[in-house]
């Protein structure tokens, strides 16, 4: 009875222990299950933390090619002002496609300081490093009528034109802000750079390599259209030729008689 | 000559009184002052501390099937409000400092979603995230008679050369920009004499991706323009209101009228934002949109 009952405390639970064992560890044991299941239930568990998620600023950035272009945008802009001819024209390398992503430039007359403001802009912030001031200098466009826009072909790009220095500046600076970005234009259109400088909207800016100096103080930019009309000069002009035809305006500043700052 | 002496006591008497009463008044006129700018002080302080500990003691609990935000502690902001006069630099420097000073109470940008309400329940259902909240830090009513208005752009350019005197090296949209969290000005109106405006706090809340940046609207004579793209919308309306709204969106190439640019600022206020705004605006439209008095008595 002694012996039996031994045998049967200490064997019983043995085997029961060596069950277990090849229960749980084995190639396909319980174990397995059971952590399977732990780490499913996991994870529906919340993951409780305290204290909110702070964020820190970055600085703002665009594009390199576009950083660069911007750069040369306000050198073209500040040598162009500081020149000492008027009715001229400055050529520069314009502006990569912008993108959704990219940089505004939103061009502002501040009348009380003196100054024209370039404020650059990422799709959230000002970029401060960018951005940068004309002192003295007031922007206009070639366009926003037919009165500047034909008046200007007449005085600059008629075919009949002579050299002559008696050239009736011409332009538009009835406006307070121009901006440029990456634009659709308008239904059917596919996006590009373009121009707003009123309420009519984005339009196209084939002329986005010229700047134009009427007088010492104002400087014009070129809005587009695919002929002369009140919006901005038939894009032709702009055209970039190996050999410009004589009629557009790279081949007048190149060759005379138009002037270049 | 004992008549002539009382009299001249009396008189001298007079003399001390009327001088203690004019000194009482002008000493009872400088603690007044001294006091009414401690309060507002203390009230910026206080919104600070309240924002921080709410900040600093929210739960957040993130799993599949219960995912929320729950800040427990109270915010303690009231809206301070200033009379703001001078010539037009002081002008634009009280409203530059105004506007810093409310970047200064909601913790630089740091938090996100810091007004939201984050009860409990809602909390658990996530209802909460519907809230677009926004608060007045400060009132500012233009104590002057006579002044050019000051449009977006000229203020913008302040905000933008201007260097902060509180922060080294930095201007005043600089600090707001990138000395803590991400953050955007907004200025939507002219600063024009006798009217008061609306400086307010537009708390993230949107993961980045692409909605809000800055900018300046503008009014010009009866037709409005739109100048809207995904980073940079310039809304002008009449001939003399333009706003700077980097980062809002707002449909491209829109014309607006006044009653148009109305809803365009709607929009504004309604947007979710990717970072958070200091925005200023006219009064009216401002607590329209936002919440002013103390919040803490809500």
């Amino acid at each position: 009875m002694g012996v039996v009952t031994k045998l049967v405390f200490y064997i019983i639970p043995i085997v029961v222990l060596v069950l277990l064992i090849i229960f749980f560890y084995s190639d396909a044991g319980a174990f397995e299950k059971v952590k399977r299941a732990a780490s499913t239930a996991e994870q529906y568990l919340p993951d409780i933390s305290v204290g909110a998620k702070e964020i820190t600023a970055e600085k703002p950035s665009i594009p390199e090619n576009q950083q660069q272009a911007i750069v040369a945008f306000k050198e073209a802009l500040l040598r162009t002002k500081e020149s000492s001819r008027v009715n001229c024209f400055t050529k520069f390398g314009g502006f990569p496609p912008l993108g959704e992503e990219g940089a505004t430039l939103v061009i502002s007359h501040i009348l009380s300081d003196e100054v024209t403001s370039v404020r650059v802009t990422g799709t959230k912030q000002t970029l401060t490093d960018l951005s940068f001031e004309v002192p003295g200098m007031i922007p206009c466009v070639i366009g926003g009528g037919t009165e500047y826009t034909e008046k200007f072909y007449q005085n600059y790009l008629s075919p009949s034109l002579m050299a002559d220095d008696s050239f009736t500046p011409i332009s538009n600076d009835g406006i307070s802000e121009i901006s440029i970005q990456w634009n659709s234009g308008g239904v059917l259109e596919t996006a590009a750079n373009r121009i707003q400088y009123d309420a009519t909207g984005f339009h196209d800016f084939k002329g986005q390599r010229w700047l134009y100096k009427p007088d010492a103080q104002h400087i014009c930019f070129f809005p587009t259209d695919s002929s002369t009309s009140a919006i901005g000069l038939d894009d032709y002009y702009f055209k970039d030729f190996e050999n410009p035809p004589e009629d557009t305006l790279q081949y007048k500043v190149r060759n005379g008689p138009l002037k270049q700052c | 000559m004992l008549i002539s002496g009382k009299k001249g006591i009396a008189a001298e008497q007079l003399v001390v009184i009327i001088l203690v009463i004019a000194s009482f008044m002008l000493i009872a006129g400088a603690v007044t002052r001294a006091m009414a700018k401690a309060d507002d002080k203390q009230a910026e302080n206080l919104c600070r501390n309240s924002l921080a500990l709410r900040a600093t003691t929210a739960i957040n609990s993130d799993g599949s099937l219960v995912e929320s935000n729950l800040k427990l502690a109270p915010v303690l902001c009231k809206t301070i409000d200033k009379k703001v006069s001078g010539d037009r630099e002081e002008i634009k420097q009280q409203l530059a400092n105004s506007m810093a000073r409310c970047w200064w109470m909601f913790g630089e940008g740091r938090y996100e979603e810091i007004l939201d309400k984050g009860a409990l329940v809602p909390a658990f259902f996530n209802l909460d995230k519907a809230e677009n909240d926004c608060f007045v830090c400060s009132t500012a009513l233009i104590n002057e008679d006579s002044l050019e208005p000051i449009t977006p752009e000229e203020f913008y350019r302040y905000l933008s050369t201007t260097k902060y005197p509180a922060v080294k090296d930095k201007t005043y949209l600089e600090y707001i920009q990138e000395y803590g969290g991400p953050g955007s000005l907004v200025l939507l109106e002219n600063i024009m004499p006798r009217q008061a405006y609306g400086i307010s706090f537009l708390a993230k809340n949107k993961e980045l991706e692409g909605t809000i940046s800055g900018g300046v609207a503008k009014t010009v004579g009866g037709a409005a323009l739109v100048f809207a793209a995904g980073a940079l919308s310039v809304v002008c309306v009449g001939t003399v209101v333009c706003a700077i709204l980097v980062g809002v969106p707002l449909a491209s190439g829109v014309a607006v009228g006044v009653a148009g640019y109305v809803d365009i600022k709607a929009q504004f206020y309604g947007a979710e934002r990717e970072v958070s705004i200091i925005a200023l605006d006219d009064l009216e439209t401002t607590q329209q949109n936002c919440f002013r008095g103390d919040f803490a008595g809500e």
